[in-house]
């Protein structure tokens, strides 16, 4: 190691492996960041980088590509991994080694993409993850011949427990310090029939492309077996006059003449080789049912397992209420003292006003529910480094398919509880365009956690406590509703999307490995809350921040000529105006002119919508005792007919109408980029806002109708 | 106008100016459309074949 220290050495290294293998984890364990894990497959879907820690005298990038079953891509995120090791995109540009990260607990299956990498002759270390689960399973891995029968370095590890990354680390300094330029690694054995078909397609490859041997030949295998390598290669433009694909149709004739059938060739020869590999490596040393396919009879059952998602989610919900109130109460009291210290020290003026009504009061509401999202982004991170939300898109697969989609849908859908975004991103490993697009156009639907202080701030303050069924109350089980309507419209949504006019294609197929139980890890989790937290904060507190103190000048501006009532004043101010314009048309929904200011502000962030109604309220209370926005809402009073403003009819339609509308402008941004045009956001903020004003008509009238409000 | 006046309406105008910032930067593509470029869905859409 001392000779590599003095040397100054800068290299950039890949983690590359199959879906849900740990690369992020080891990743995370490699550079010291904080990239989501969880475990489900396609939590990745774009490559990352960060350094690796402890080389003094080199610098070493990693890479975390997103995870992929073979080298012939299937989908975008796919293609991504794929090109890069293949050396079809030059992205990275001084690739010095490629760690292959496999899940020891199902090597066979891990080994067709180490097998694959390996015969492109670079240099390929193979880090095999999940040690730990192996023993569970009663596996044993025979490290030493592995590494003997691939001809490569092999480091056992268990990356989320960090066990074996030192060891790692260790290895890949070393390796990136090696100069040499060819590897020895083993390759398959084919027959003098194969070798015989694909040497035209190897030449012609080294002839036309930058690949060279001894990659060219294990490339040459793939095409001559799969009509997807071939359309790979054509559709990078290596294809201009159709020479390849008459090369490959020529040797696939000769194989068929000589009895030797071509699909699949590489796919059966590969498994035999690997079946070898693993006949001298892993012993079963004990096998029984395993721990999670005893828990999975229970918890994916056709019948009781919606219900214990139901109940599971109840249970969050009603945590989220209770756990969250101390804290909550903590935060509204300091906002509170901070106000009034404010407004004690500072003279009176319009700066003071600005500070207490609009700065503070603004921010200060959101922050109120900072705890509630943090419990929320806590049970959810359970949830899915335990395992369960892979059960969870099993079991919807079932739903889906009914919707025209498949459960391959789900994981973009359940990402989408956290935020629309990162969901929306997470459809790239859809294979087929037209489901990519309907989950890109149903994924807003699903509850976000920008909506949780909506829901939260209405249910608070007129959604009586009241029991049921012992351990469940009333707040947490209208929360639960809310959540279930917007997985409800997606699924009705993707319905009809499905249905309408369009181009026909291949439905999806959706195989999932379910994976096995875990215990989550509290380091991820409390990391991914803390992340979190951290971007509410920061990122959402920037913007909310700003809209709250521009919407306390509107709501200030401008001065009453006249003594009037503050009431009166803020009607003639800028947004006074505009919302009596707005009016009209959300009155029959139960809003009123102050909601309809917070709907338009709300469209920057959904959570603006808490913070728009604490500055108007405040502005408009300026001059008596401060009061808490949930105060406020309860006291407000109908001018006209002296009635409340805000009844629990009136909340439900406003949570019914955040539940479906598409107020989020981030949202609209990724869908632009994502589908590369402006039709198809447009698309869908018409129709999330139809079916929300929709649902709120039928919500608010219906409710008077039946004598409520 | 007074002093406090003046400082008042100067941060409403940062506070504007950050905003409308923020909503421009939302639509315009970080990579320069690279990544949307080679998405198979971007040129199902382009091709109008959806």
């Amino acid at each position: 190691m001392e000779e590599i220290k003095t040397k100054n050495i800068s290299a950039d290294i890949a983690l590359v492996g199959n879906p849900n293998s740990g690369k992020t984890s080891l990743f995370n364990a490699l550079t010291g960041l904080r990239q989501k894990v969880a475990n489900y497959p396609g939590v990745t879907v774009e490559k990352k980088t960060g350094m690796l820690k402890g080389g003094a005298g080199v610098e070493v990038k990693v890479y975390d590509l997103p995870g992929l079953y073979s080298l012939v891509p299937k989908s975008l995120d796919d293609k991504i991994a794929a090109d890069i090791i293949t050396g079809r995109s030059t992205e990275i540009e001084n690739l010095k080694l490629i760690v292959v990260v496999a899940d020891a607990s199902n090597l066979s299956r891990n080994l067709y993409l180490v097998t694959q990498i390996i015969e492109l002759g670079a240099p390929v270390l193979l880090a095999l993850n999940m040690m730990d689960s192996a023993k569970t399973k009663g596996l044993e891995i025979d490290v030493a011949t592995l590494a003997k029968e691939l001809n490569i370095p092999v480091v056992p590890l268990t990356a989320n427990k960090r066990n074996g990354s030192q060891a790692l680390r260790e290895k890949i300094f070393e390796l990136v310090a090696d100069d040499r330029n060819s590897f020895q690694n083993a390759s398959l054995r084919v027959d003098d029939e194969i070798r015989k078909a694909t040497a035209p397609i190897c030449d012609w490859l080294q002839a036309n492309t930058h690949v060279t041997s001894p990659a060219s030949c294990s490339e040459a295998l793939r095409v001559l077996s799969n009509d997807k390598a071939l359309d790979t290669w054509i559709r990078n433009c290596y294809e201009p006059n159709g020479k390849l694909q008459t090369v490959v149709k020529q040797s696939r004739e000769n194989l068929a003449r000589k009895n030797v059938p071509w699909p699949m060739l590489e796919t059966r020869l590969r498994y035999q080789w690997i079946d070898d590999i693993c006949r001298k490596t892993v012993r079963q040393i004990k096998q029984d049912r395993s721990f999670s396919e005893k828990i999975d009879t229970v918890l994916t059952h056709r019948l009781l397992g919606p219900f214990i998602f139901l109940f599971i989610f109840a249970l969050i919900f009603q945590a989220i209420f209770s756990w969250a109130a101390v804290p909550m109460s903590g935060i509204e009291t300091f906002i509170s003292w901070l106000g009034n210290k404010v407004e004690a020290i500072m003279p009176d003026g319009v700066l003071e006003d600005l500070l207490v009504n609009g700065a503070i009061a603004g921010v200060g509401a959101i922050l109120i529910f900072l705890p509630q999202i943090m419990f929320l982004f806590f049970f959810l991170s359970l949830l899915e480094n335990t395992g369960y939300m892979a059960r969870v898109a099993f079991m919807m697969d079932r739903f889906m398919r009914g919707a025209g989609l498949s459960g391959r849908s789900v994981i973009p859908l359940l990402s989408s509880f956290a935020c629309a975004i990162p969901g929306i991103m997470a459809t790239r490993t859809i294979q087929n365009s037209r489901e990519r697009l309907i989950t890109i156009m149903i994924a807003p639907l699903m509850s976000c956690s920008a909506r949780l202080p909506v829901y939260a701030l209405m249910i608070g303050a007129f959604i009586p406590s009241i029991a049921v069924l012992g351990i469940f109350s009333l707040p947490g089980l209208i929360l639960l509703a809310m959540y279930l309507l917007g997985i409800v419209a997606a699924i009705a949504a993707a319905f009809v999307l499905k249905r309408s006019k369009g181009k026909k294609q291949q439905p999806s197929t959706f195989i999932m490995e379910l994976p096995p139980y875990r215990r989550p890890s509290l380091h991820q989790t409390f990391l991914q809350v803390y992340e979190r937290a951290k971007i509410f904060v920061t990122d959402a507190g920037k913007i909310i921040l700003a809209i709250s103190i521009v919407l306390w000048f509107l709501a200030s501006y401008p001065k009453p000529q006249a003594d009037i009532s503050s009431s009166e004043a803020i009607k003639q101010s800028f947004a006074g105006q505009l919302g009596q314009v707005i009016e009209p048309v959300i009155k029959p929904l139960g809003f009123d002119w102050k909601i309809g200011i917070a709907l338009i502000t709300s469209f920057a962030a959904r959570e603006v919508l808490v913070s728009t109604l604490a500055t108007i309220y405040n502005v408009e209370g300026a001059d008596e005792t401060s009061v808490t926005l949930r105060e406020a809402m309860r006291k407000e009073r109908n001018p006209e007919t002296g009635k409340p403003v805000y009844t629990p009819l009136v909340a439900l339609s406003l949570m019914v109408f955040f539940a479906l509308a598409c107020q989020c402008m981030s949202t609209v941004a990724v869908v632009r980029r994502e589908t590369n045009s402006w039709r198809w956001p447009f698309i869908m903020i018409a129709y999330m806002t139809i079916l929300a004003y929709l649902g709120s008509l039928v919500v608010f009238q219906g409710g008077r109708l039946l004598g409520f409000g | 106008m007074g002093v406090q006046e003046i400082i008042v309406f100067a941060v409403v105008l940062v506070a504007g100016i950050f905003t409308a910032k923020k909503i421009a930067r939302q639509f315009t593509p970080g990579d320069g459309g690279k990544t949307c470029a080679k998405c198979e869905l971007n040129k199902a859409v382009t091709e109008k074949n959806l």
